[in-house]
């Protein structure tokens, strides 16, 4: 694969950021940064402009609407990928709406999320042939 | 239910009962009754006039009379039960008290009483209080069952997650991606591992049984190849067959392509059939997946040489939590819920699944689907 940018991996519960965060380095060498809410996120995309930002739609502070919305706002550009589970897909829609690229199902098992992620990777900064 | 349970003597005041009678004497009559029992009364004289009154006035309760210019009793009846169904209010009859025909024809149309005219006020009363309990019983019950769906839903959700998290965690410990491990260490991550999967396929259930009752359950169909998918049922069953020195064959017939059906919801219906038939299999023992098709539709059977169903535990069988005594020959654990899940999986195709026990042993797991 070769992508080996910046990922920022915004998830609330600790646990799934330590995972998810295991996943993506699995996949490759990525810079990993990690943040816990919409507030964080903003403030770490500002300063370590990210290639890939990975983000948790259920969240206390700024949830993932806001978050992507004022994402968009500083970077029109800014490559989002929403996090999900079963229950919030409604939210993930309003997301894909916003300009999300593409939404990731977070509870599934590890090896699925891999492939998943990569896929989209691969979408997203896979060769395109010249 | 427990005897402690039991609602407390249920309040009736305020419960609204519609009057369906076009002589007008008779009507004061049951009012005079009525009210001063704190019920809330409306009338109509006539059928048209209750179907019209019903929805605005939404009766706990019909009193119907059978003699009606233009729609008659029973026709009324059977219309309200077929606009409103298991939601209408109890009707009850009015007939007079030689006409016992009437009282067979009424309960045949949906009616759940009658009340002879002319009317003893404390007879009426006691019926009409009980068919009122009824109504509130079946009301508190749906509820409750309602709340337990919300409940089990919720618990579900909020538990998945970090379930998910620990597998997918301990994943990494295992596979030394955060350095190596001892063999001992590495026992006691694959046991929180197995018991994190374990709990992950119960939640799993859960969900799926709340959401289906629910109503949520939603098919997307699409048309699938019904054949490829229980090839691909049977090949991957197999694998765990194998490890169990047992076999899944498979019998196909050609069937008319393709089917239109929820291939995910289908495939979980045929994983559950399949993997019970594979826990419940002695060794050396195998397991026939037979294709049938027809006219009306096409069927999927599934026969094990287990031990079958015992006779008095098949109604347990597709409810939920409706473990059976039989044990898995690996010592495989079950919800007693997949069965439960298959069959609202079945119904929401209007299809069916059955069970029945073999004459030469073992038993007989059967799906159909219509054309």
């Amino acid at each position: 694969m070769p992508f080996t940018g910046k990922v920022l991996v915004c998830e609330e519960k600790v646990h799934l950021r330590r995972l998810l965060s295991l996943i993506v380095k699995s996949l490759g060498q990525h810079v990993l940064f990690e943040a816990a809410d919409g507030e964080e996120t903003l403030l770490l995309y500002q300063s370590v402009k990210p290639d890939l930002v990975l983000l948790d739609v259920n969240m206390r502070q700024r949830d993932g609407i806001q978050t992507i919305q004022a994402l968009k706002q500083i970077d029109p550009d800014c490559l989002v990928v929403i996090l999900t589970s079963l229950v919030n897909h409604l939210t993930a829609e309003e997301c894909l709406r916003l300009g999300a690229a593409d939404c990731l199902r977070k509870d599934l098992p590890r090896e699925e999320i891999a492939v998943q992620l990569a896929r989209i990777i691969d979408a997203c900064f896979g060769d395109i042939p010249a | 239910m427990n005897v402690s349970d039991q609602p407390s003597p249920m309040d009736l005041k305020g419960r609204k009962i519609l009057v369906v009678d076009d002589d007008r004497l008779n009507t004061r009559i049951i009012r005079g009754i009525l009210r001063p029992q704190g019920y809330e009364v409306a009338d109509a004289d006539s059928g048209e006039a209750a179907l019209a009154a019903y929805p605005q006035f939404l009766p706990d309760l019909v009193l119907l009379d059978v003699v009606l210019p233009g729609l008659n009793g029973f026709e009324t009846c059977r219309r309200f039960k077929s606009l409103y169904g298991d939601a209408c209010a109890p009707i009850i009859f009015i007939t007079a008290r030689s006409e016992s025909e009437d009282v067979v024809e009424g309960l045949a149309a949906g009616g759940v009483d009658y009340l002879p005219k002319p009317f003893r006020a404390k007879e009426a009363l006691a019926r009409i209080r009980t068919h009122l309990q009824n109504r509130l019983l079946l009301e508190q019950l749906s509820k409750a069952n309602a709340a337990k769906n919300r409940l089990l839903g919720m618990a579900a959700h909020d538990l998945r997650n970090p379930l998910a998290s620990i597998r997918g965690l301990t994943e990494f410990l295992r596979d030394g991606t955060v350095g190596p491990l001892s063999t001992d260490q590495l026992d006691l991550v694959n046991n929180i591992h197995d018991a994190s999967q374990s709990m992950l396929e119960l939640v799993n259930e859960l969900l799926d049984v709340s959401v289906i009752e629910a109503g949520e359950l939603k098919i997307n169909r699409a048309p699938v190849s019904l054949t490829a998918l229980i090839e691909k049922a049977v090949y991957l069953n197999n694998i765990n067959a194998t490890q169990k020195h047992t076999r899944i064959v498979l019998q196909t017939c050609d069937l008319p392509q393709p089917y239109l059906v929820d291939a995910q919801k289908i495939k979980q219906v045929l994983d559950n059939l399949l993997s019970n038939a594979v826990k419940f299999s002695p060794s050396g023992s195998t397991i026939t997946v037979r294709m049938e098709a027809g006219a009306n539709g096409c069927s999927v059977s599934v026969r094990d040489q287990g031990p079958g169903i015992p006779k008095d535990e098949q109604h347990k069988l597709f409810k939920d939590f409706g473990r059976t005594s039989v044990r898995p020959t690996g010592g495989e654990k079950s919800t007693g819920l997949g069965l439960a899940i298959c069959r609202k999986i079945m119904e929401a195709h209007r299809g069916t699944i059955s069970a029945a026990n073999h004459p030469d042993g073992g038993c007989e797991f059967q799906i159909t689907l219509p054309s």
